[in-house]
């Protein structure tokens, strides 16, 4: 992931004038109890040692992978990843199904109805 | 056949397979964070049925989510955040909220913001609710014209 210098620095000048603040969305974690009892720590304290998440396995993809995400986002800023869990011992590793577009014969397309599959080309 | 039905399809080759992460063993204690789907994940659905979560304001919407401290919230657990989403784009971006929140930019990925590190978070309020985006449609344009992204992707 390296992009140009330039491009990273234009964007950030046009999108992000206000480094990682949450664009205008309400905030519900902070980096401090703000001296309040009710405040539930889920970094550092009882889970210094690294936090768990855990999501279902029956759940979209997509939401799988962005709960992996989150646990390696966590151990971005706290130095220590969390683990995933789908709730299952011995759970073996997520996989998704999918169907490529079959492209070794681009001469001949034919008409049907819509498909989920349907796929338009973009740009460039 | 009318002309608006029909459109171009391509054949689709047989099944194929891609990883996504790595599931660890249950470790209840630990757990800090529960996400799912309303309606398609089963640890929400359960949530939702004992009367742990209200997600009143967001299931049947468009991209919504609720995150929301909830305590017990399965055996082993004494608390955790609860991201509840009406859709998979809804609670993908509760996920990524808390991604947000915790100091790791959207963009660190796109313009290798650096995260901002903490060993310490809180969350310090019971609940939130986003509703759906204002704009149903939104998206961003990568260039992939010369010189911008084409040195990178080769």
């Amino acid at each position: 992931m390296h992009l140009s210098t330039r491009l990273g620095a234009l964007a950030l000048t046009c999108l992000l004038p206000a480094a990682v603040t949450a664009l205008g969305q309400e905030r519900i974690i902070s980096i401090t109890a703000n001296n309040s009892a009710s405040a539930f720590q889920i970094a550092g304290g009882p889970v210094a040692g690294g936090g768990q998440i855990l999501v279902s396995d029956n759940d979209y993809w997509g939401v799988i992978r962005a709960a992996g995400d989150l646990a390696q986002d966590f151990g971005r800023v706290t130095g220590v990843n969390y683990t995933l869990s789908c709730g299952k011992a011995g759970a073996p590793q997520a996989r998704y199904e999918y169907r490529g577009v079959n492209n070794l014969n681009n001469t001949h397309v034919r008409l049907a109805p819509l498909t989920p599959y349907l796929t338009l080309g973009g740009g460039g | 056949m009318a002309v608006a039905d029909t459109c171009l399809q391509f054949t689709t080759l047989s099944p194929s397979f891609f990883a996504g992460p790595s599931y660890a063993d249950p470790a209840p204690a630990k757990v800090v964070v529960i996400a799912g789907t309303i309606g398609k994940s089963t640890v929400i659905d359960a949530l939702v049925a004992a009367g742990k979560l209200d997600v009143a304001a967001t299931k049947g919407k468009w991209e919504a989510f609720t995150s929301q401290v909830v305590n017990d919230p399965v055996p082993g657990t004494a608390r955790a955040l609860v991201i509840a989403g009406s859709d998979a784009r809804g609670t993908i971006f509760g996920i990524y909220d808390v991604s947000e929140q915790i100091g790791v930019s959207p963009w660190y990925f796109w313009t290798d913001t650096p995260p901002k590190v903490s060993k310490e978070h809180y969350v310090v309020a019971a609940k939130k609710v986003q509703g759906s985006p204002s704009v149903r449609y939104r998206g961003f344009f990568l260039n992939d014209e010369q010189p911008a992204l084409t040195g990178w992707v080769s």
